[in-house]
């Protein structure tokens, strides 16, 4: 269950439009590695992690996750704000702007919509952990490549944020990852799916000595 | 619908009250009896939720009101019997 906090997770204040530069922006918001998919990740992940700390790890960095996506919302929102016909045509925000004026749809910023296959919910926490590892690295990734772009402070500043905690969800997921592992015979890390075949091996395989 | 636990029957019950009379109050925001049940449901469900964390552990993150951690505690929601 969820109920909303009518706040950022860390202020938006942006002076200076820029419609360019939302346009590159969008692509957290919608794109292969943004925060829509981040959330919907590791929420979808939960159901198949036997383990305390990871159920919670696994709730809370996807909870953080909406409202990093918020965040970016609040970001592009504010970067395309009172749009004059010329700025759009000149900056290359106009094939955006035809299908959505200025509302804010999740997309990458080659155009390519949201799509589910971004992210993978496996069914196996090991297989999991591991693809949320990669995913807050290309995450940074992309804000590094963002921060190349941006010039205006205002911007760097919330982005700059976002960058960081995506080290942060890095560092939480390899102790999850850690812990899982744990819990597993430490001879034999990957000998089985903790999630499906709790305490045992699959058929044909022999226990090592 | 029930679940078993008291405790935790009240604070389905005052919660879902709560999501019914804000979005009421969304689309009606002068409605003063409205409001006023607002106000009843609010701390009922303060109180709910209060009375459910004594025995039970924390339902939202900023309520562990202990020097232990109990966050991650068994059971999560999705697993049944909450
Ligand atoms: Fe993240």
């Amino acid at each position: 269950m969820w109920r909303y906090e009518k706040r950022l997770q860390y202020p938006v204040n942006i002076s200076q439009t820029n419609p360019k530069l939302a346009q590159f922006i969008i692509s957290q918001y919608g794109g292969p590695d943004g925060e829509s998919a981040a959330s919907m990740r590791y929420l979808s992940q939960r159901y198949a992690m036997p383990y305390e700390k990871g159920k919670a790890i696994l709730t809370d960095i996807g909870t953080e996750e909406l409202a990093h996506w918020e965040i970016i919302a609040a970001i592009v929102h504010q970067l395309t704000r009172n749009l004059t016909p010329q700025e759009i045509e000149e900056s290359g925000f106009g094939p955006y702007y035809i299908d959505h004026t200025t509302g804010i749809w999740p997309q990458a910023a080659g155009g390519i919509p949201f799509n589910a296959c971004e992210f993978q919910s496996k069914g196996d926490p090991i297989t999991d952990l591991f693809e949320d590892l990669a995913a807050e690295q290309k995450a940074r990734t992309t804000y590094d490549n963002i921060l190349r772009m941006v010039k205006d402070h205002d911007v760097c500043d919330p982005i700059r944020f976002l960058r960081e905690r995506e080290i942060v969800h890095f560092q939480r997921f390899g102790e999850a990852l850690r812990d899982v592992q744990d819990h597993l015979d430490s001879r034999n890390f990957y000998a089985f799916n903790p999630a499906f075949d709790p305490g045992q091996r699959p058929c044909g395989q022999k226990k090592q000595p | 619908m029930t679940c078993g636990n008291t405790l935790l029957q009240k604070v389905y019950e005052t919660g879902f009250s709560l999501d019914e009379i804000t979005l009421y109050l969304d689309t009606h925001p002068t409605d003063k009896q409205a409001m006023e049940y607002y106000q009843y449901i609010r701390k009922a469900n303060q109180d709910a939720v209060s009375a459910y964390e004594q025995s039970y552990g924390p339902l939202m993150i900023n309520q562990v009101n202990s020097n232990a951690w109990t966050w991650t505690n068994n059971p999560w929601p999705w697993e049944g019997g909450m």
